[in-house]
């Protein structure tokens, strides 16, 4: 399938450690959700092709690991993206503060500077300490689309790709 | 120990083969959008994206960049090593860059076949586009892991004889039977060393019956181009292969049976069964098992002919 796609487009999935990016990713590839941490080494790819206006577009959603140690090797996983998805937990603060890090990480070894801020585990309500209009100043200040997610009940999920493919898209056409 | 002549030779081939036989070359390219992508493989084998990510990053993740590397994942039976070399270069203003990597068998040592992977890597690296990669990344492999088994199978022995053979054909007029036979001399050899490798990793698998299917194939190779000695030589080793379940079989019935045996205090039955066990052992090669099973039995014979000595000893004949 991934042969026939009319456009290839390289997502790539940012953030620190345990905010819930694979977890992201494998709730809009595969629709589930895993309890149970694990780290992600270096990179996991998983595509999906979705229709836009008739034509096949495959996703490939680069989800990189927040880790330190593997800070050297990022830049090449950043090399050719279309697009950024910087996560942050909303009951997490430090993982907020941090985005702007990742996000001046991606903008310095990245052509695009297209990308959606997301808030991930909203279910949380209890433990949520971000708030929601710090999420969408922080994403204005980028220029960026900001989201509240829940890889647990996939709550927005399939809205963040579904935005960020179809903006892609229309980018396209226009440079048409 | 005592083995058949061509049993030697049958062994030969496995220790040449076993030292120096990767289970498979793999040539990756890195894609910018996709990632790690397989260009080509030989032997066709499934190959995990995780691993060619991870042998990637083990490449790229310190500075500078190791250009090769001898690497194990995983531990005991689940043990993968692998020789991997890691090029990078630009090409019309776009960084490329490859993996070659030899999949190895566990007991084989990376660091060895690093001369190898330099060797594909200059033969394969300006190719890495071409549409004919996956059919010359084949006969690259099996030309350059079969120089290392040329000692049981000389591929350009063979070629020269059948070349020899097409002028005798020549030289008697038969020019059709000729040609044949030299346009045969190109790709038979190799295909019999492709066979041979099959059979190699079939059996490594302790898939008898298809190793031996291998070796007959290669046979039925070699009759089309009437070299007789060896195809006898491998027919025998396909049938000897093809048995081996079934002798395997039986000898692990005959030893369940004389346990039986020994449980009834039917030493008799138990002697005979394992000296059954020990004619299995034989016909599979298995000297080992042909020794124990034997002395077994010698020793159960032993105990009842000290039981019939005694026996005599205490009969009322004896006593008077």
């Amino acid at each position: 399938m991934e042969d026939y796609a009319d456009f290839k487009w390289k997502i790539i999935v940012i953030g620190d450690p345990s905010v819930g990016k694979t977890t992201l990713m494998l709730r809009y590839t595969q629709k589930k959700f895993r309890e149970l941490y694990i780290p992600t080494v270096g990179a996991q790819i998983s595509r999906k092709i979705v229709k836009i206006e008739g034509y096949l577009c495959s996703l490939n959603i680069w989800d990189i690991a927040g880790q330190q140690k593997f800070s050297n090797i990022r830049r090449l996983f950043y090399e050719g993206a279309d697009a950024a998805i910087i996560v942050f937990d909303l009951t997490n603060k430090t993982s907020f503060i941090n985005s702007s890090t990742w996000y001046n990480d991606f903008s310095s070894h990245s052509d695009s500077s297209f990308g959606v801020l997301i808030g991930n585990k909203v279910d949380l309500k209890k433990n949520r300490i971000v708030l929601q209009e710090w999420g969408e100043k922080l994403a204005e200040k980028m220029g960026f689309q900001y989201f509240e997610t829940s890889a647990k009940t996939g709550k927005n999920v399939e809205n963040v790709f579904s935005y960020l493919a179809t903006t892609i898209f229309e980018s396209i056409s226009n440079n048409r | 120990m005592y083995f058949p002549i061509w049993l030697q030779q049958f062994l030969k081939v496995l220790v040449i083969i076993g030292e120096f036989m990767p289970r498979a070359l793999i040539i990756l390219d890195w894609d910018r959008i996709k990632g790690p992508v397989v260009k080509a493989k030989y032997p066709e084998i499934d190959f995990d994206p995780d691993l060619a990510m991870k042998i990637f990053m083990a490449h790229t993740a310190q500075e500078p960049i190791e250009t090769q590397l001898a690497l194990q994942f995983g531990s005991g039976e689940t043990t993968i090593k692998i020789a991997s070399r890691f090029t990078q270069f630009k090409e019309k203003g776009i960084m490329r860059r490859h993996l070659f990597i030899l999949l190895l068998n566990p007991e084989e040592n990376p660091k060895e076949f690093f001369k190898l992977l330099e060797e594909f890597e200059k033969n394969l690296k300006s190719e890495i586009d071409a549409s004919y990669l996956p059919e010359l990344v084949k006969n690259i492999y099996i030309q350059k892991t079969s120089s290392q088994i040329s000692i049981s199978f000389d591929i350009e022995e063979l070629s020269n004889k059948i070349i020899e053979r097409s002028k005798q054909l020549l030289d008697q007029g038969e020019i059709q039977k000729a040609q044949s036979l030299i346009s045969k001399a190109k790709v038979i050899p190799s295909k019999i060393v492709e066979l041979l490798q099959l059979a190699e990793n079939a059996v490594k698998e302790k898939k008898y019956i298809i190793a031996g299917n291998y070796y007959e194939s290669a046979s039925k190779l070699l009759l089309e181009v009437d070299e007789t000695t060896l195809m006898q030589q491998y027919h025998e080793k396909a049938e000897k292969l093809k048995k081996i379940p079934t002798l395997q079989k039986e000898r692990k019935e005959y030893i369940e049976n004389a346990i039986k045996a020994l449980k009834k205090i039917d030493f008799s039955e138990a002697i005979e069964w394992y000296e059954a066990a020990a004619k299995r052992s034989k016909e599979l090669d298995d000297e080992i098992k042909a020794v124990e099973y034997t002395k077994k039995a010698e020793a159960l014979a032993a105990f009842l002919e000290a039981e019939r000595e005694s026996k005599l000893k205490e009969s009322p004949e004896n006593n008077n």
